[in-house]
């Protein structure tokens, strides 16, 4: 009989226990295909995966594992707290407390064991797929074979039947509790008057919070204060998760009595019982919808700063490396004879002059003006770079300047700032310019500052020191052997150190270089010059710390997104035997099937739609205020992750409504 | 409104767990009839309502109301038509608890989208027969057996309803209901089916009807007679078993 009872209940909650099934699943899928991943042959061959991506993973494999367990405790007791009326019908039928537990335990049971062997199964079948496509995207070319170490396998299942066990136990005891309480302790409804007072603070304190953000944006782009705004944001996290908390608690049930209470809203339609049933729903699901909220909240940042992390690396890159080989004169000689002999399919060279001279450039850390080197290129030179190039920077015109730092000057105050004019030795001073960060040959060919300027002010500045880059386009790989290199960086490798003798004035200021090849630290007045550079360097890593990174990334936001989306699935169409019944006496009285879709809608919109708008709002807030740090735009990762999350979260709602549906049809 | 009931049978659940809820009954209710269908528990009163309100789809066999045939009908025409043309008082009321008793009465007029006025219009006419105004803005918990059918009535009249299938109505304080639902019989025509337990609310009908085990056992006609045929329905309640005949009010 006992299993007769077992059987039934998994009948009747299939819809439940197949999305909790299907989630978990992907869960043990995701550990075990990350469990056989660490000692992958495959892998093991590529250079930085034994140096760092491998403990890296284990790492991942624990933090991921250890959610993985809270998400199964947490969303098991969903089923047990279902079920409690039942458990207190066999109770007050003469079964015993202990057999209760035993049908929670064996419930469990049943479930987690069918969920851990699918999740394996479903690794053992996408194995190769994931490893395929990690090795895609970390562009290493090599061919991944299938590979399941049976010690692995046999560590999952050993974790799976430790696991289930667990968690059996823990629903038993459970089942084991809720039968010895007649009646739940816990009171639903605070005092209406309380929870509306605590929604209107909460209320205040979210819109404290916004004007707080935007204060931040508005002082630090004012004072330059970026410790001041990081402090401050320690003030600005907890108004927005207790305000969050208390706006889902107090005010937004308090909005829907309001309208309740408005016969204007209420005396209309399925109205007069939405708002109330609604009402009741939030107050039932206020905790489990902020804690969704948050997390989707901290969810965004992370991928907002991951993607923008990964947008600042690969910049950087490019920024270091415009061409696939860069290099100043004397060695170019060197590198295009080896193009030559080795016939390196070259499909562009660029070739650009540059004059160097003394300049006082206004320093915002010691508020005075300094001497420094000064770099400037042509406007004609410039302009025949490739476009690419050009397009990183500000547009100019023939008659305008163009000033380039480095990215890592960005992170200076007043980066932007081109308030200070800057003094050129021996000619007019530049006062108005555009200031960029893409520098043209890559910024470790130049030391200094760059400036692009007009062709005359160019011929008329004396120059003290010049020289000529040369930057080649080439298809598929340069060709340059380990040999060439060895030899080439023998000698021109970083070939001079150009030095600025500090005089008096900036017309008794000057330059000299000299050859200092063994030399790593220079003084603030001393700039070396880089003899070449070359992609192939440093492409390799960057691939593949990019792909891992992305891997783990997209991973780690499905998951996120499917136990977030079950959970709240979950919630929706785990109602409870008065709900049932209110919806069944709706529609006895009449109410057709598009006013009971339309009560479902409604109730899956406000589920699902206030996580949604606060942690955009939350999210958009504190990407703002730590963006501006690191002094680029996150507008455009944050609007493509921001759509992409409505779109997957909405998509997740779409299913829960249409599930939800189907499940009050059928049951009413 | 005219019903004619003809070979319904249905059945819950499946294959050895099936339960034959209603056998191939017929039966035909003419317009402005006050028709009483009794029997012992479980012998499928409820569901016979049930299959004539359109709550349930019979397996086989047709119900036709004025003509038209329900078991064709869309599920949103059924609907409709529950909430415009029926008054159905239900033996555990279905009074949702969310919602205060004013609420719940005018509930099927606002899902109709009437006039703030003709609510109110209706409620106090309702008030004015049933005296339910103090009961107006409590909470359905607040509330006695009694009243809570009280209120289920109040909530199945508020459409003026063409038929009126009355699930239970057992208790004693229902007789103002019962002089009530008599008025508006007489009065407006309007059919009403009521299954109940209770010979004394039985004898305010105008035909009862037995049912056991699925199927028609006998039928009563009410001559005229009330303590006559109020004897009758006792004597062929002993005959089937089940049902009750204390509750008559002391003042009848």
């Amino acid at each position: 009989m006992y299993l007769k009872i077992i059987k039934r209940s998994l009948y009747n909650l299939r819809d439940s226990y197949l999305i909790y099934i299907l989630s978990s699943s992907f869960a043990v899928a995701v550990l075990t295909i990350f469990s056989t991943l660490i000692n992958d042959p495959t892998l093991r061959s590529v250079h930085y995966w034994n140096q760092t991506f491998q403990s890296f993973m284990y790492f991942m494999i624990f933090i991921f594992g250890f959610f993985t367990f809270i998400y199964m405790t947490y969303v098991g007791g969903f089923f047990i707290q279902q079920q409690k009326n039942e458990f207190r019908t066999y109770k007050k039928l003469g079964m015993s407390r202990w057999i209760i537990a035993v049908i929670g335990f064996l419930k469990t049971f049943i479930v987690q064991i069918i969920a851990w062997l699918l999740g394996m199964l479903v690794a053992i079948i996408l194995q190769k797929f994931v490893g395929m496509m990690l090795v895609y995207l970390m562009h290493v070319k090599l061919n991944f074979g299938f590979f399941l170490d049976p010690m692995v396998i046999w560590r999952m299942l050993k974790l799976g039947i430790y696991s289930t066990f667990l968690l059996s136990l823990i629903n038993g005891v459970r089942s084991y509790w809720i039968v010895r309480r007649q009646k739940d302790s816990h009171k639903l409804h605070l005092n209406l008057f309380f929870r509306s007072i605590f929604g209107i603070i909460g209320l205040l304190m979210f819109i404290g919070g916004i004007l707080a953000s935007l204060q931040v944006f508005q002082s630090v782009s004012d004072t330059q204060n970026i410790d001041l705004a990081l402090w401050r944001v320690l003030w600005i996290v907890p108004l927005y998760f207790i305000g969050t908390y208390l706006v889902i608690m107090g005010f937004v049930p308090l909005c829907l009595y309001l309208f309740d209470h408005i016969k204007l809203f209420s005396y209309h339609g399925i109205n007069l019982v939405s708002y109330k049933y609604l009402r009741k729903r939030l107050l039932r699901n206020t905790t489990i919808i902020w804690f969704i909220t948050e997390m989707s909240a901290l969810a965004l940042a992370i991928l907002v700063f991951c993607y923008a992390g990964y947008q600042v690396v690969y910049q950087n890159f490019s920024g270091a490396y415009p061409f696939e080989v860069s290099a100043i004169s004397d060695p170019a000689k060197k590198i295009k004879a080896e193009f030559a002999k080795e016939k390196t399919d070259v499909t562009h060279e660029y070739r650009s002059k540059i004059k160097r001279t003394v300049s006082y450039t206004f320093d915002s850390s010691s508020n005075q003006y300094e001497p420094k080197l000064i770099s400037l290129m042509s406007y004609s030179d410039y302009h025949a770079l490739p476009k690419r190039i050009q397009n990183k920077n500000p547009h100019i015109g023939p008659d305008d300047f163009l000033e380039l730092k480095n990215d890592y000057q960005s992170l200076t105050p007043g980066y932007r700032s081109t308030k200070h004019a800057v003094q050129v030795k021996g000619t007019k001073s530049i006062k108005n310019r555009s200031v960029g960060s893409f520098f043209p040959y890559g910024y470790m060919m130049f030391s200094g500052y760059l400036f692009v300027v007009p062709d005359n002010y160019y011929h008329n500045v004396q120059s003290e020191s010049t020289e000529t880059y040369y930057g080649w386009d080439i298809k598929h790989s340069d060709k340059l052997s380990n040999k060439f290199l060895k030899k080439l960086n023998q000698k021109n490798k970083n070939p001079y150190v150009i030095t600025v003798h500090i005089g008096s004035t900036l017309n008794k200021s000057y330059l000299y270089e000299k050859d200092d090849q063994k030399q790593n630290h220079y003084r603030p007045n001393e700039y070396y010059q880089n003899g070449y550079v070359r992609q192939a360097d440093a492409k390799h890593i960057i691939d593949q710390t990019s792909g891992f990174f992305l891997f783990l990334v997209s991973i780690f936001s499905i998951a996120l997104l499917i136990a977030l989306g079950s959970l709240l699935t979950l919630k929706v169409l785990l109602r409870d035997d008065n709900e049932w019944h209110q919806l069944k006496t709706l529609k006895k009285i009449g109410m057709t099937e598009r006013e009971l879709k339309q009560i479902v809608r409604r109730e899956t919109g406000l589920l699902f739609g206030l996580p949604i708008v606060f942690a955009l709002v939350q999210s958009s807030l504190s990407v703002g205020i730590l963006n501006l740090s690191v002094n680029q735009s996150a507008f455009k990762p944050f609007t493509v992750i921001g759509s992409a999350f409505i779109v997957l979260y909405g998509l997740t709602g779409w299913l829960t409504y249409i599930l939800s549906w189907r499940g009050v049809k059928q049951r009413i | 409104m005219q019903i004619i009931v003809e070979n319904i049978a249905k059945d819950y659940g499946k294959k050895r767990n099936a339960v034959h809820a209603i056998k191939d009954v017929s039966l035909e209710v003419s317009a402005g009839e006050f028709v009483g269908i009794m029997g012992p528990s479980g012998a499928g009163k409820t569901s016979l309502l049930d299959l004539i309100s359109s709550n349930e789809r019979p397996d086989h066999g047709r119900i036709l109301i004025d003509g038209i045939d329900l078991t064709k009908q869309h599920d949103r025409t059924l609907a409709k038509y529950r909430r415009n043309k029926m008054g159905f008082i239900y033996q555990s009321f279905e009074l949702l608890d969310s919602l205060n008793v004013k609420e719940n009465i005018i509930l099927p007029l606002v899902l109709n989208h009437a006039s703030k006025n003709l609510i109110e219009q209706r409620f106090q006419h309702l008030n004015q027969l049933l005296n339910i105004s103090e009961l107006a803005d409590r909470s359905i918990d607040d509330l006695s057996l009694g009243q809570r059918q009280l209120i289920a009535a109040a909530r199945a009249l508020i459409n003026s309803p063409e038929i009126e299938p009355t699930g239970s109505l057992d208790s004693n304080s229902a007789t103002i209901l019962l002089n009530y639902m008599q008025l508006i019989n007489q009065k407006e025509n309007t059919t009403i089916m009521m299954a109940t337990h209770d010979a004394f609310t039985a004898s305010y009908c105008s035909r009862v009807v037995f049912i056991k085990d699925g199927a028609i056992f006998s039928e009563i006609v009410n001559s005229g007679q009330r303590e006559d045929f109020f004897e009758q329905v006792i004597n062929m309640q002993r005959t089937i078993g089940g049902g009750s005949y204390f509750n008559v009010p002391e003042n009848n």
